[in-house]
């Protein structure tokens, strides 16, 4: 049961929630299957392949000229488990993602759900939890880049990051005309925004930007660079 | 009528007796421990990588400002977004590097004695908690090596898998004692390495079908172009095989037949007949996962769980001959050299 039913629970969820009976069904053994790691869904490389997701950085240590990292990176992750874990690590923000509430910044959010009645507890929406776990998990990581890239006086650098679609190349179109892997056609930047209206997929913010070959040392400081631009540089 | 109800009732206890029989030889049929003793020493071995590949960066992963900071990973679980779990870790709690490195050491100095199979009954159970523990603090990096290797040290933990291939072993034999106790298992057939094995193999056979069933419900599973869409993603790929491409009748029978080979591997891995072919595919599957989308550690660890279907009869029969060979051989050699034929 608690090996079964966990994978059963993970392909029976749909748009109105998991399934009633095999959420039943899992109750009691639950927990058992959290402790022992076998609450999984094994859905390896489905139900499609999809694209991979990175994590761009731009680190900018005091002095030094600021650089730009990929995570995950063959040049600086290796063996081979390590760079999968960076790559997992990736993909993992970018699971968690969730767009801002519509017409309201994080700092609004923040200052509403201060409760002024004494006792009286705001229960944030599922989606503000989502969305604050999504923006945890991404200061995390910055801030892990902060901290070992660091300032020449000990302090901890200035890091913006950002995530970063490579899509797959589309058969038909690949037979056409074949293309690197790393064509900078395939690279999106997925954008942050708030919750689009009905009907408008939430990562259509992304843009296709094909110009890579502007040299990072041209540009601004990190966090404008970031904001303003859409390019994606060379990851190696 | 009153003879056609005893006559019914005969059948039906002939029936639920030969079901209880087979539940029975199914569970607890002692069998010799020969398989999970050399799964031991892969799970063990692999285990210990993934600790050493771990120990090249460890504060990135389990120190207090790690990529996923231990407040966060604790979050993660708590229930501060969600409902609470109960996958827990103590190193949540750990933010002195030192005490951290201390502990990464003695995880690796355990590790390491289960995979040369050294005191298994306090080392086996051992090294699964503590990749428990390890896999809780590591939430936003695991994959699918996590999980199988950490399922298969789970059912070695209660197994006598250090009874052959060991440092136990040797220890008992110089001992000259067959029968070592609990802490040094002997090489006689045991319940516990029966009831191991068969839940490994149907944990496979869960993996496998949810895993196929996952698959099916995607679209590129059933035109045939999921292989080409995995080998063309860039991130995986550690050899380039877009050569594929010109290939659509090879990729595509590769795309359904890894479809079809997993959910069906739940009923055709247990007939003799069919079972060499499940495994043979197994092979060709997984080994095509390590070498081609570049998940070695995950591709040999399923390669590696799948042996858990190779009798331990037919197992002990060929290392048997292999000993019976060498031994054949040792005096033979030792003549030529130590006493030259006249």
């Amino acid at each position: 049961m608690a090996i079964a039913l966990p994978p059963l629970a993970f392909q029976s969820r749909g748009s109105d929630g998991s399934s009633p009976s095999v959420t039943t069904a899992l109750a009691p053994v639950r927990h058992y299957a959290e402790f022992i790691y076998a609450d999984r869904g094994y859905a390896f490389f489905a139900p499609d392949p999809g694209p991979s997701h990175l994590i761009q950085a731009v680190i900018e240590p005091g002095s030094d000229q600021e650089q730009t990292i990929f995570l995950p990176s063959h040049s600086l992750h290796w063996p081979r488990l390590l760079y999968h874990r960076h790559f997992m690590l990736a993909e993992f923000l970018n699971a968690n993602y969730r767009p801002a509430p519509p017409q309201q910044s994080d700092e609004q959010q923040s200052d509403d759900l201060q409760s002024d009645v004494p006792g009286v507890e705001i229960v944030p929406s599922p989606l503000d939890s989502e969305r604050q776990r999504f923006l945890r998990v991404w200061q995390s990581i910055d801030r892990h880049l902060a901290d070992v890239y660091r300032n020449q006086d000990g302090s901890p650098a200035t890091v913006a990051s950002r995530r970063v679609e490579h899509a797959l190349p589309i058969y038909a179109a690949y037979m056409d005309e074949p293309i690197e892997l790393d064509d900078p056609r395939l690279y999106r930047v997925l954008l942050d925004g708030p919750v689009p209206p009905p009907g408008i997929d939430s990562d259509s913010g992304g843009t296709i930007l094909p110009d890579q070959t502007q040299p990072a040392n041209d540009r601004g400081p990190a966090m404008d660079r970031l904001e303003g631009n859409h390019s994606v540089p060379s990851r190696n | 009528m009153s003879s056609f109800a005893s006559n019914s009732c005969r059948a039906a206890a002939a029936h639920g007796g030969r079901w209880i029989d087979a539940w029975d030889r199914f569970w607890f049929t002692a069998v010799d421990p020969i398989t999970l003793s050399m799964i031991r020493v892969a799970c063990g071995i692999l285990l210990l990588y993934s600790h050493l590949v771990l120990a090249t960066d460890l504060m990135s992963w389990v120190g207090p400002n790690a990529w996923i900071d231990s407040s966060l990973a604790s979050d993660l679980h708590n229930g501060a977004y969600g409902p609470a779990e109960a996958s827990r870790s103590y190193l949540w709690h750990i933010t002195s590097p030192t005490l951290l490195w201390i502990h990464h050491i003695v995880v690796m100095v355990v590790t390491g004695l289960f995979a040369i199979g050294c005191l298994t009954r306090i080392t086996a159970p051992l090294a699964w908690f503590f990749q428990l523990m390890l896999v809780h603090r590591l939430t936003g990096s695991l994959f699918g090596f996590d999980q199988i290797v950490t399922y298969t040290a789970m059912y070695l933990a209660l197994t006598p898998c250090g009874a052959r291939f060991s440092v136990d072993a040797w220890w008992r034999n110089r001992r000259g004692d067959q029968d070592g106790g609990w802490m040094l298992p002997g090489t006689e057939r045991s319940i516990a390495a029966n009831v191991a094995t068969r839940l490994l193999q149907i944990h496979l056979c869960v993996i496998y079908l949810f895993g196929g069933l996952a698959k099916s419900r995607g679209e590129t599973w059933w035109d045939g172009t999921a292989v080409w869409y995995s080998v063309a993603n860039l991130e995986y790929q550690s050899i380039d095989m877009t050569w594929l491409a010109n290939w659509p009748t090879l990729f595509s029978a590769l795309t359904h037949a890894t479809m079809f080979w997993e959910i069906f591997y739940i009923a055709l891995i247990w007939p003799k007949l069919t079972r060499p072919w499940m495994l043979a595919g197994a092979v060709a599957i997984h080994g095509g996962i390590a070498a081609f989308l570049g998940m070695i550690t995950f591709g040999v660890m399923m390669m590696v769980a799948n042996f858990v279907f190779v009798p331990p009869d037919w197992l002990a029969e060929r290392v048997s001959a292999a000993n019976v060979f060498r031994a054949k051989k040792k005096p033979a050699r030792s003549s030529q050299t130590d006493r030259p034929v006249r």
